[in-house]
């Protein structure tokens, strides 16, 4: 019986022996993990605040009339804070601003030359025709090949603010076009050199819902709204 | 007999510490990541959701704009949606990039339509396009043939410097000169 304790007892020690090491080792672990995981989301926490007071001191909102000035060392700086960042395809920078606003039901409404239409209206859609100049202080294309050539749908989302950002537009006629380019598949194309200042008219097809007081005009490759213009449109326009 | 006791409550500890140890650490990590993962913006925006409210998206069938940003390693980025309105490849022209065989890139072509509820998607990609080096691509995708209305470009690659891919894309092609299957 003395015996069969002793053994016992003997196992017990040594199972305590293996035993306090190995809890100490699963309790650091423990204490490693949960503590990885508070100051990660404490950094995720830190990381997102950072971000939206960012977004909040850098979403620029224009009206009608005003200059808005396209600057990409500017926009890039967004990058650092959860990808704030509008895109411009361009180094250098442009100034653009939106002159007019004005919404029909119809082309022969307003008037823009049926050669040049690029979409059909069809149901209850909108014809919102903007006239927009455009600037370029400094800028060169990120087009290796062709440095002065811009697409004019980066410069024409309507989106509305209650949509939260999502376009609504599509480019319906454009009178920039360069006449060396093919008027159909290069339609959204024009050329703007540095130093050069055009105004443009630009038509933009869209829903009734979305032309409202509400309507915008996003700048940029991303629906961020980073850049936006309210075009002033009247209350209703069903 | 104490001692006995003491151990076998011990080797109990051990066995809870361990499950917990093995629990607790793995998801910690997986929560603490989660901020990480997910498409939403810096605004906190899903824009895919945002557009199903409506039912609509973007549609251009002619060039738009391509910025895929390709952080260091392991990264996906896609482009916005256009619509696919035929069973033409997807085109894209890439300008100035360091693309080499080291440096591929993989292309996947990612097809969307509306249920009437929700928009589901699935990767529609033929083959294994990767692009290589800059210029036009075209790369052939099931979208259309299987019912998606809208295509997006989605593009990965494991191992490269960060990089933003600058260019333009389309959802459909047209013949050109000079442009390479992928």
């Amino acid at each position: 019986m003395q015996e069969k304790y002793l053994i016992k007892h003997h196992r017990a020690k040594k199972i305590r022996r293996v035993l306090i090491p190995a809890l100490s080792f699963v309790a650091i672990l423990c204490a490693i993990g949960v503590g990885t995981f508070i100051y990660q989301n404490m950094q995720n926490i830190a990381q997102k605040e950072e971000n939206q007071t960012f977004v909040e001191e850098n979403a620029h909102s224009y009206t009608l009339g005003e200059t808005v000035v396209l600057d990409t060392d500017e926009d890039e700086k967004g990058s650092q804070y959860g990808d704030y960042v509008a895109g411009f395809m361009w180094k250098g920078s442009l100034e653009y601003s939106i002159k007019e606003a004005k919404v029909y039901t119809s082309y022969q409404e307003s008037g823009l030359s049926a050669e040049k239409q690029l979409k059909t209206l069809e149901g209850d859609d909108r014809l919102v025709v903007l006239t927009v100049e455009l600037y370029n202080k400094d800028a060169v294309s990120f087009d290796p090949d062709n440095p002065n050539l811009y697409l004019i749908s980066l410069f024409s989302n309507l989106i509305t603010t209650d949509s939260s950002f999502a376009s609504f537009g599509q480019i319906a006629y454009f009178d920039g076009t360069p006449s060396d380019l093919d008027s159909k598949k290069k339609a959204h194309y024009f050329r703007l050199s540095q130093g050069e200042r055009k105004t443009y008219t630009v038509a933009l097809k869209a829903p009734s819902f979305a032309v409202n007081e509400k309507t915008l005009i996003g700048i940029g490759v991303s629906n961020l709204g980073k850049y936006t213009v309210n075009l002033g449109l009247p209350k209703e326009n069903a | 007999m104490v001692a006995i006791q003491r151990a076998k409550r011990a080797k109990k500890l051990l066995i809870i510490g361990v499950l917990t140890a093995t629990m607790i650490v793995p998801s910690g990590m997986a929560l603490a990541d989660e901020g990480e993962i997910g498409t939403q913006d810096a605004l906190g925006l899903d824009t895919i959701t945002v557009e199903d409210q409506y039912g609509i998206v973007p549609a251009s069938v002619e060039d738009v704009y391509l910025r895929l940003d390709l952080d260091t390693g392991n990264t996906t980025a896609g482009t916005e949606l256009g619509s696919k309105e035929t069973d033409s490849g997807v085109y894209l022209k890439v300008w100035d990039a360091s693309l080499s065989d080291s440096w591929r890139v993989n292309l996947y072509g990612i097809g969307w339509r509306w249920n009437g509820s929700s928009w589901i998607n699935a990767d529609c990609t033929v083959g294994i396009p990767q692009l290589r080096w800059n210029g036009k691509h075209t790369f052939r995708q099931n979208i259309y043939e299987w019912g998606y209305s809208h295509a997006q470009i989605t593009a990965w690659r494991n191992t490269a410097p960060a990089q933003i891919l600058y260019g333009v894309w389309s959802p459909d092609y047209e013949w050109d000169s000079g442009v390479t299957n992928l």
